[in-house]
């Protein structure tokens, strides 16, 4: 495994061992530290010890192209309203099963007119759950996609049914129970600072989005099996979870020693590769699991998104990262909560299922009941997130490179409001 | 290593040694793979880490089998099913005669394994005869995941130190970051004129330059007409025009029509253009595989 040399190491964070000791709770004040980081890309040097670091990391910044850039996400720039595309080709079956039907459906002529998918769905396979989702729905009003996208291979529009079917099946097999810290020596409180943190030194990290959920996912997942984790190494755990992702995930990740250093040396490198094998003995190995801006992208895509909104969505995504009570929830339906609370925040509709089309209903398998009632956690998260001590998300996405989403006057607005205070 | 008798050394992957074995309760034959874990090191290797997480998920008759996974201190031990040899050493054993049903058999296979993890987003990324093991029935398996990994949509820019040479595509050894699954429908298309030749590789290049001028001597040098986009690759640099040559049909002179079209689908420069496992699968050279192959499914 190549490394960057260990040089690339900013925030510096204290050990979670006393709850206390962490950036956040240093003289919070949510405006005044808000305001310097936009001003600032970037956390950097606020609590930097040592100038000569900042100046070499910096370089280092603009050297190393962020993994993280979503700049190929090809979404288009019309309008969402600009959805309802009569489909001109029957649209591809999603099947469980392996081969796909692809013949099949080549085969037998559709009468394009007025037929319910739901009719159609009949022969096939189709997740139990949405075979109940979908509603009769005319294929007129249903978009395709990939139409315009066969031309371009990044987009893997051959696979993307098959990959998505088979991200949902792997989200049903590793689920997070709720209310998994039950038993557990970690209180939620505890879960959401590690949370906050990881955020942190995952953006100092330069690392891609899909290593931070992934580090999170595992960090949930062994403290799920593992009760017996208490205050002292939570934050070992989430050093290793990181590592564990990045390996996964990564073209590069930073030296181990860059790992000792960002938890304050409170942990020996042999302490961290010893928590990396029992997560990977405890988790059997497994870390695969999907995350929920795969779904997001492919929603967005569907849903013809703009920047601002899917922007807005993965702040919502990445923000509800640090929620435990959101922490069972499938990525897949939080990325449609997101999705459909972000186009309704954006096109600033009071009433939200509205603009879950037919087309979103088709390809996510998710009607709005399935979800509503995460759109309205995710409204109640943002309305209470400027008084939030843990804002590492939200300072985040406060900066120009995400539009500055986290601090549109639109989360405050009357949807908000509205969605927040219902049941 | 109590549970199995190591039998033999088989070979070296891409970064452990591999051994024969048996386990000592049911005597069923396995293959282990031993990776070292030193103490200065940078824990589990990445390439471990991956090939153990996606063969967890990838279970498919013409892909290898992850039946376990041993730790200890010092080591981390892949307990796989048993093949009996790769296709590199089936090569060396046939003297340059190979049955045709069989390179059709062991092709759909491949291309079966492959579609398999293309659509379970999975990128192999070192396809060649030695990762391809075969057994006494006639079966395929994709093995070596140490260089593959998962992807997500749209793609992002991975490593561009992939492929083993003779199997690298020309957009790789152009110095490609963002490829997706053409990647590895380049390699089969080497693997299946190979097989052809009975283990005569296609392009077996010195390096670099002498890979993509095998290439190009063979298939013609692109143009931006013909790629667009090739000359903004990062290693992009230009070659002499060399024009198709008709010597395809001598090169694979035992492939039929059905079989040089498949061929030439594959080996096609712009990964654009590079047909996909799925599709490879329709062809018509497969029209007339032996049903068992056909539907024997996983």
């Amino acid at each position: 495994m190549a490394s960057r040399p260990a040089n690339n190491i900013i925030g510096r964070r204290g050990v979670l061992g006393d709850l206390g000791n962490t950036l956040h709770t240093l003289n919070h004040d949510p405006t005044a530290n808000l305001k310097r980081n936009v001003l600032e890309p970037s956390r950097i040097g606020v609590h930097q010890k040592d100038a000569a670091k900042k100046t070499v990391t910096d370089l280092t910044k603009k050297i190393v192209p962020a993994a993280s850039k979503e700049n190929n996400l090809k979404i288009n720039k019309e309008n969402a309203a600009a959805v309802k595309i009569p489909c001109r080709k029957p649209i591809r079956q999603e099947s469980l099963v392996y081969p796909k039907n692809k013949t099949l459906a080549a085969e037998k002529p559709i009468n394009k007119t007025l037929i319910p998918t739901s009719t159609r769905n009949t022969s096939l396979v189709q997740p139990a759950k949405a075979s109940l989702a979908q509603p009769k729905t005319n294929l007129l009003a249903i978009y395709d996609p990939d139409e315009k996208s066969k031309g371009d291979p990044l987009l893997v529009t051959e696979y993307v049914q098959d990959i998505m079917a088979h991200l949902r099946s792997l989200e049903d097999q590793f689920p997070i129970a709720e209310k998994f810290l039950e038993h557990s020596k970690v209180s939620p409180k505890m879960r959401t600072i590690v949370v906050n943190w990881l955020v942190d030194v995952h953006k100092n990290f330069s690392m891609g989005l899909e290593t931070l959920y992934l580090s999170i996912s595992i960090l949930d997942r062994y403290l799920q099996v593992n009760q017996a984790v208490d205050r002292n190494i939570l934050q070992l755990v989430g050093t290793s979870a990181l590592l564990l992702a990045g390996k996964y995930e990564e073209v590069y990740i930073p030296d181990l020693t860059d790992f000792v250093y960002i938890c304050d040396d409170a942990f020996t490198k042999k302490q961290i590769l010893q928590m990396e094998m029992d997560i990977c003995k405890k988790l059997g190995f497994r870390m695969g699991w999907p995350i929920a801006t795969y779904f997001l992208r492919r929603y967005s895509k569907v849903a013809n998104a703009r920047h601002d909104h899917h922007n807005l969505a993965k702040y919502i995504l990445e923000a509800a990262l640090l929620e435990y009570h959101l922490a069972h929830v499938k990525p897949s339906i939080q990325a449609a909560a997101a999705s459909c609370l972000a186009l309704a925040i954006i096109n600033e509709a009071m009433n939200p299922e509205k603009l879950w089309t037919p087309s979103l209903v088709h390809y996510s398998k998710y009607k709005y009941s399935d979800f509503k009632h995460i759109v309205h956690e995710f409204a109640r998260m943002i309305s209470k997130a400027d008084t939030c001590k843990y804002d590492s998300v939200r300072l985040k996405y406060s900066t120009s490179k995400f539009g500055k989403v986290s601090l549109s006057c639109k989360l405050e607005g009357p949807l908000i409001r509205k969605l927040s205070s219902a049941k | 290593m109590q549970k199995y008798e190591k039998l033999e050394k088989i070979g070296e992957g891409t970064y452990g040694t591999v051994f024969k074995a048996k386990n000592r309760e049911s005597h069923e034959i396995v293959a282990l793979k031993r990776v070292r874990l030193d103490d200065d090191d940078e824990g589990v290797p990445s390439s471990a880490l991956r090939e153990i997480c996606l063969l967890k998920e990838l279970k498919h008759k013409n892909i290898v089998r992850l039946y376990d996974v041993l730790h200890s201190d010092k080591k981390l031990t892949l307990v796989f099913e048993h093949c009996d040899q790769d296709l590199k050493k089936y090569f060396d054993s046939l003297n340059g005669d190979i049955d045709l049903d069989i390179v059709k058999s062991f092709m759909f296979q491949l291309l079966r394994g492959l579609a398999f993890c293309h659509s379970h987003n999975v990128l192999h990324r070192d396809l060649k005869p030695q990762n391809l093991l075969i057994n006494k029935n006639g079966e395929l398996k994709l093995a070596d995941f140490g260089l593959a990994r998962a992807f997500g949509i749209p793609v992002k820019c991975y490593s561009a130190e992939v492929v083993t040479l003779w199997y690298r595509p020309p957009d790789v050894l152009f110095g490609a970051k963002l490829y997706t699954t053409s990647i590895d429908m380049w390699s089969a298309g080497c693997i299946f004129a190979e097989l052809a030749n009975a283990g005569r590789p296609l392009f077996p290049g010195s390096d670099v330059d002498d890979q993509l001028r095998r290439i190009f001597k063979l298939l013609g040098t692109p143009t931006e007409d013909t790629w667009p986009g090739m000359t903004q690759l990062p290693d992009y640099k230009p070659f002499p025009t060399y024009q198709p040559s008709s010597s395809l049909t001598q090169v694979v002179s035992k492939l039929g029509n059905r079989g040089r079209d498949l061929l030439q689908r594959l080996l096609v420069c712009n990964p654009v253009g590079r047909i996909s496992a799925d599709d490879a699968m329709q062809h018509s050279y497969f029209s007339d595989l032996n049903p068992t192959v056909k539907n024997d499914r996983c």
